[in-house]
């Protein structure tokens, strides 16, 4: 967030002396003309990054429509987000390309960023919600092994009760950390998780 | 005197076309028999098989053949979410 805001802050900064130093050296008629040029890189700027975020979100769908093991109503949720989130970003691209002033392209940037967190949250939703769900088809299928150890499983299948409901209900803002910290019970959950199913999949054969 | 002889004659003969008829049934049962024992060989061999099966030693192979397949999917999934949340898989100068 910080990162991107500086980026784009200093887009419009240098973008804004260069054009206050060209229209000092030309006529007084050429300054409207070169600020709005100006003014059309910022939005391009944010435009490309509005079009960074649509490409991960294509990326995450592709990845939610080979991800097998989730369960339709996760599905239906992560599909009505993507979909939500590309319909809001192509607006705001829209309304970018609209905008006659930097402040208002930089409440755009804004918006860009704590309005979706595509990058830090709808992409670990996906992510995260496949491998608990893959780890619970998982967990199905060891239960039906001969001699399957019902209690290891009913053990680790606990730690993951709850946990994706949990990720699908945090909500994109501008406090990036608390959005990881949100996410990082789920992350260790299904860490854990992984490890455990391995080792017994391991004394099973 | 001669009657009798006949008599004894056609008794006989009928004993030996008696005999005669059981010996080739008792072949004919046996020969019949033979390919029958031959043909339930295959299926006493089945047989373990199909016990074999019933523990469901290949069943067990493919199951946890995918679940193999799963926990490596799990795995990379998760590598997914690390790389992102360390901002490795974001482009350039986004951390969001």
């Amino acid at each position: 967030m910080k990162r991107t805001l500086i980026a784009l802050t200093l887009t419009l900064s240098v973008a804004l002396v260069a054009g206050t130093a060209g229209a000092a050296a030309a006529e007084p008629s050429a300054r409207p003309s070169v600020r709005a040029a100006t003014l059309d890189a910022v939005k391009d700027a944010v435009a490309a990054r509005i079009d960074q975020r649509l490409a991960a979100l294509q990326k995450f769908e592709t990845g939610l429509a080979a991800a097998k093991q989730v369960q339709a109503a996760h599905r239906d949720t992560l599909t009505k987000l993507i979909a939500g989130q590309r319909a809001g970003l192509t607006a705001l691209k829209t309304k970018v390309q609209g905008e006659t002033t930097a402040a208002a392209v930089k409440d755009d940037a804004v918006a860009m960023v704590t309005g979706y967190r595509v990058f830090v949250l709808t992409g670990p939703k996906v992510r995260l919600t496949a491998a608990v769900d893959t780890e619970l088809a998982v967990i199905a299928k060891l239960r039906t092994m001969p001699g399957a150890d019902t209690g290891k499983l009913d053990a680790i299948e606990a730690t993951l009760k709850g946990k994706v409901d949990a990720l699908l209900a945090i909500q994109p803002g501008p406090d990036a950390d608390a959005i990881k910290s949100q996410l990082q019970p789920v992350r260790a959950a299904a860490k854990t998780a992984h490890t455990d199913l391995k080792a017994l999949r391991k004394a099973t054969k | 005197m001669s009657g009798m002889r006949r008599t004894i004659a056609i008794a006989l003969a009928a004993a030996l076309l008696f005999a005669g008829g059981c010996g080739r049934q008792d072949r004919k049962d046996r020969r019949d028999q033979r390919p029958a024992a031959v043909s339930t060989q295959p299926a006493a061999q089945d047989a373990p098989a199909t016990a074999a099966d019933t523990t469901g030693t290949g069943d067990v192979d493919q199951l946890l053949d995918q679940v193999d397949q799963l926990l490596d999917q799990v795995d990379q999934l998760l590598d997914q979410v690390d790389q992102q949340l360390s901002g490795d898989a974001q482009p350039a100068g986004d951390e969001d």
